[in-house]
């Protein structure tokens, strides 16, 4: 009991939902990088061109 | 003169706050400079100041003032002076209402800071104030520029600070200050574990926000990547972050709506035992009162969903409205909705206010520090003191002196009156010392009689007093 004591003190409170949350970013980064992959792909069979970069200042990353 | 710090700012290693001739500062290190001044130049700082998430702040530029305050607190990089917030309160004495809105606060800043490649590292319910009704976000240092924007570091916080606080309100009967009083930060998710029974754990509204995080928190092991490893990977994809708000911000919403009420006193005006006539008579008079004195600063104790509250209001007072039920002081801060008057509501019971808390029980101040006014409103409360709380007139008196700074509004409610016999129906105390010429007599010692106005058809009175020098 002591040892479970132990163990939880040192845990920081918020390492569970970090983890869970980092878990859940992950997959929804996975997903957005296979949907861009994926329109990249149909786009080169289909022979479109990728968009060109656009003008608009807003749109940067700054 | 005070040359002082502000006692509950000294978490944060980049500076803090301080009052320099009844003004508030705050002196900040070099980073945290780079970061706001960056904020400021893009005009987000301003944005959010004119939209009402943030307090109005602004760099000290004057150089003669620059000079003073380096000399008063040297070594930071800057200073930043705040307008003043004269209401201070803590989520224990908040309702359910407020701490949705101050959540929903958190979440709007967060929201826009992401947005422009900012962050808030903490989500403590500490950094959010009440100005006229509405939630203010109080504390610039905790704004800093991650490098992943999928995640938001602080969530841990924010759900220890506003989602438990809320789900264990709305769906387990429990109350704000219950939670917060012993556990200034809220409570932690395994301490959440223990409080809800395995049933309870698993039920699929606490999936996302306990179960899972429990389940993961268990299972973390030495060989899974330490939160430094995690967040030193640049990330610019908000897209997971902003799905993570938007849950966050329609939960808090959807715990706010379903609260069911069920206070003693929230249907109290609609069967109270007034007249009309003595209800306008009453109000006549205090309104009267308040125009002939214009008091700076109220507080109404016992102040119910808030009547005399608004009257002191709309006579240009900033009022502190305190009421023990919980449900009653909800309705009030719901009516004060677009209103934008100069009322702090807060749950609080003046036979037992809020303690001083905290690091050296200096770091939060306790109620009557905070809540001392010019003018103390107690209109239909006496027999709630006398009775429920035990008090004799002369705790009573001596209470009333100590958070009034000038005079007492109270109202007489004598021993054969209705509400007085409701009260002690099955109490074998005798109050039959409890008349008008014995209160009269008890508050003279500290205060003089201005005026005792009789109320037409009940045997109540109106007592004007002015606290002596």
């Amino acid at each position: 009991m002591v040892g479970v004591g132990m163990t939880i003190a040192y845990i920081d409170p918020g390492t569970g939902s970090f983890l869970l949350q980092s878990a859940i970013a992950g997959a929804i980064g996975v997903f957005f990088y296979f949907r861009s992959a994926i329109k990249r792909l149909v786009d080169r069979l289909l022979g479109r061109n990728r968009t060109p970069p656009s003008d608009d200042p807003n749109s940067s990353n700054g | 003169m005070q040359n002082d710090r502000v006692a509950g700012s000294f978490r944060d290693p980049s500076g803090y706050v301080f009052w320099s001739k009844g003004r508030l500062f705050r002196a900040i290190d070099q980073g945290c400079l780079e970061t706001l001044s960056g904020l400021k130049q893009k005009g987000i700082l301003d944005r959010l100041i004119a939209d009402g998430l943030v307090v109005p702040s602004w760099f000290v530029e004057d150089e003669g003032l620059l000079r003073t305050l380096r000399a008063e607190h040297p070594g930071f990089a800057a200073y930043i002076e705040h307008e003043v917030i004269e209401s201070i309160s803590y989520p224990y004495e908040w309702t359910v209402s407020m701490l949705a809105h101050a959540a929903e606060v958190t979440l709007d800043l967060q929201t826009r800071l992401m947005k422009a490649g900012y962050a808030l590292k903490d989500a403590t319910a500490f950094n959010i104030q009440f100005s006229k009704g509405k939630p203010v976000f109080i504390d610039l240092p905790s704004i800093e520029r991650p490098k992943r924007l999928d995640l938001w570091y602080a969530l841990g916080q924010f759900q220890r600070m506003f989602l438990y606080p809320l789900l264990l309100s709305r769906h387990y009967g429990w109350d704000l200050a219950s939670y917060f009083l012993t556990r200034l930060d809220g409570r932690g998710l395994q301490e959440m574990g223990h409080i809800l029974s395995p049933g309870q754990r698993w039920h699929p509204r606490l999936w996302m926000d306990v179960s899972l995080p429990l389940l993961l928190e268990g299972k973390s092991s030495k060989k899974a990547p330490t939160g430094q490893q995690i967040l030193g990977k640049s990330v610019q994809n908000t897209a997971p972050q902003e799905i993570l708000l938007n849950r966050l911000r329609s939960k808090i919403r959807k715990l706010a709506a379903g609260y069911h009420r069920q206070g003693t006193w929230a249907t109290y005006e609609t069967t109270c035992t007034y007249s009309a006539t003595a209800t306008n008579t009453k109000k006549e008079l205090v309104k009267r009162y308040f125009e002939k004195t214009k008091p700076r600063s109220v507080l109404d104790v016992g102040c119910n969903t808030g009547e005399y509250t608004f009257l002191a209001a709309e006579c240009g007072a900033r009022v502190f409205a305190v009421d023990g039920d919980h449900d009653a002081v909800d309705i009030l801060y719901r009516r004060m909705k677009g209103k934008g008057l100069a009322v702090t509501p807060l749950v609080v019971n003046i036979c037992q206010p809020t303690p001083a808390i905290g690091y050296l029980n200096q770091e939060r101040a306790s109620f009557l520090d905070r809540g001392r006014s010019e003018c103390v409103i107690a209109l239909a409360l006496l027999h709630h003191l006398l009775v429920s709380g035990n008090l004799s007139l002369a705790a009573c008196r001596d209470m009333f002196a100590r958070v009034t700074t000038d005079s007492l509004i109270l109202e007489f409610v004598p021993t054969d009156d209705p509400m007085f016999l409701q009260l002690t129906k099955y109490r074998t105390t005798e109050f039959s010392g409890v008349t008008l010429e014995s209160c009269l007599e008890v508050f003279s010692s500290c205060f003089d009689v201005a005026s005792v106005e009789p109320l037409p058809d009940l045997k109540r009175h109106l007592l004007f007093l002015r606290k002596k020098a």
